[in-house]
């Protein structure tokens, strides 16, 4: 896994062009391709050393490519067609209500390696969508958690999960 | 709002929608999705075409097939610092929810997001990315394409069946008479165990809609409300009541008068009714009656 992988993950993740890409949804890809914790921080370390990556901290860590790391990203693959489809991996099995429950704890305790406490609405979907689950789900397991008070919510600008 | 990135208004209202529609910067936004989006803020497809164009020849972006990228020197655009934050024209809110969800409601809106797309068939995933701009959720927009399979407004389409697109039916629907406000208010809330309903095609409810307003209307004046209540009688259930009465409204089988608020049969509602007796008409009520 190189820094040059991690600049395309970061590349493939991003919420908007200008706001670039939550640090927790690119980690937790990183960790999905196989790749270490300490690899990601030497590769973050690396683009950010090479002037390719700003790390912008608000209450939520993002990462954003510069133009010089734009530019080092390759071209656009040719558009997928119906027949492309045919060879796209299988869909994974829908996780059991636990299964889920213990995704967002996973990712809450990333989120907090890197000192986030709050997890954006936006990356909890990112992720759910690299798991390939419905967001009805994801939905459904936040509810649960807000319930039973694992979890308290704050609604602003972004709608931000915290857990309890 | 949104941001300042280039003088011309349809090049700046474009490059926002990259910004705020791009999530992969290797891939690039789908075109599909911009085209979308300027449909939403009412823009005209000569001056789209127009605006990409120019943001080519600015050198701010690249299309390669069904995508748009930015360039590098787009990309540096975007990020400018000193862009400043500006109004730019926004996309009309597709869908404003006020009570509880409603089939119509949900109807319409699938519909306007599938007829944006020109007809053509629409991928499952660009689907649910325009989806996603209504503001509904994405359960919701299992529970609208479950909608239009019930009532034969759309299928599925594409080797592996991941686009769907407008069927005639569709497309006719589409193109009809908006509901008047009256009808809209009868609109009964959404029942998940209703789109799990038998289907049923757009000609056999105007059928029946036809038959029970031509019924009443031999003797009286009806309205809307009569009409339900005459498809009630037959044990036609709530839901597909409503979207009968719509439908035969919407096709100009049956014509409102909005002064008197009463519905009179059109022409071809008459022909309808006159087609709709005796074995004809009890075929169509065992369709409509039918569960899944």
């Amino acid at each position: 896994m190189s820094a040059e992988t991690l600049l395309q993950l970061i590349a493939r993740h991003i919420s908007s062009v200008r706001e670039g890409a939550d640090a927790v949804v690119v980690h937790y890809a990183w960790r999905r391709a196989g790749g270490d914790d300490a690899s990601f921080a030497s590769g973050i370390g690396e683009l950010h050393g090479s002037q390719c990556l700003e790390i912008i901290s608000d209450s939520q860590s993002y990462l954003r490519l510069t133009g010089l790391g734009y530019e080092q990203l390759p071209p656009a693959a040719n558009d997928e067609d119906d027949a492309a489809d045919e060879e796209s991996p299988r869909r994974p099995a829908r996780l059991s209500p636990v299964q889920m429950e213990a995704l967002v704890i996973d990712i809450f305790q990333l989120a907090a390696r890197a000192g986030d406490t709050g997890l954006t609405a936006t990356a909890l979907a990112a992720i759910w969508k690299i798991e390939c689950q419905r967001a009805a789900d994801l939905r459904g397991v936040l509810d649960s958690m807000l319930s039973n008070r694992s979890l308290r919510v704050e609604r602003g600008q972004r709608t931000v999960f915290f857990r309890n | 709002m949104g941001f300042s990135f280039h003088a011309d208004a349809d090049c700046n209202r474009i490059l926002n929608f990259i910004n705020r529609d791009c999530h992969d910067l290797i891939e690039g936004v789908s075109r599909r999705l911009v085209d979308y989006h300027w449909s939403l803020a009412g823009g005209d497809e000569t001056r789209l075409n127009v605006a990409y164009q120019t943001l080519v020849s600015d050198g701010l972006i690249v299309t390669t097939g069904e995508h748009c990228r930015l360039t590098a020197s787009g990309y540096r655009v975007v990020l400018d610092p000193e862009c400043a934050e500006v109004e730019v024209e926004a996309p009309i809110e597709v869908f404003r929810r006020s009570g509880p969800l409603t089939e119509y409601a949900l109807r319409t809106l699938i519909i306007d997001v599938l007829h944006r797309n020109r007809g053509r068939s629409v991928k499952l995933d660009e689907l649910a990315e325009e989806w996603a701009i209504s503001g509904l959720r994405a359960g919701e927009l299992r529970d609208a394409l479950d909608l239009l399979f019930r009532d034969q407004l759309a299928s599925f389409a594409g080797l592996r069946r991941r686009s769907v697109a407008l069927t005639s039916d569709g497309v006719a629907y589409q193109g009809g008479r908006a509901a008047p406000a009256e009808l809209v208010n009868m609109a009964p809330e959404l029942e998940a165990e209703d789109l799990k309903a038998r289907s049923v095609d757009s000609r056999t409810l105007c059928l029946l809609a036809a038959y029970a307003a031509g019924d009443a209307a031999e003797s009286r004046s009806v309205s809307f409300g009569e009409i339900s209540y005459r498809l009630e009688r037959m044990k036609i259930p709530g839901f597909r009541v409503f979207h009968a009465i719509e439908l035969a409204h919407r096709l100009g089988h049956l014509d409102y008068d909005a002064d008197t608020r009463t519905v009179h049969l059109s022409n071809s509602g008459k022909k309808l009714y006159r087609a709709a007796n005796g074995r004809a008409v009890q075929w169509a009520i065992g369709q409509a009656v039918l569960e899944s």
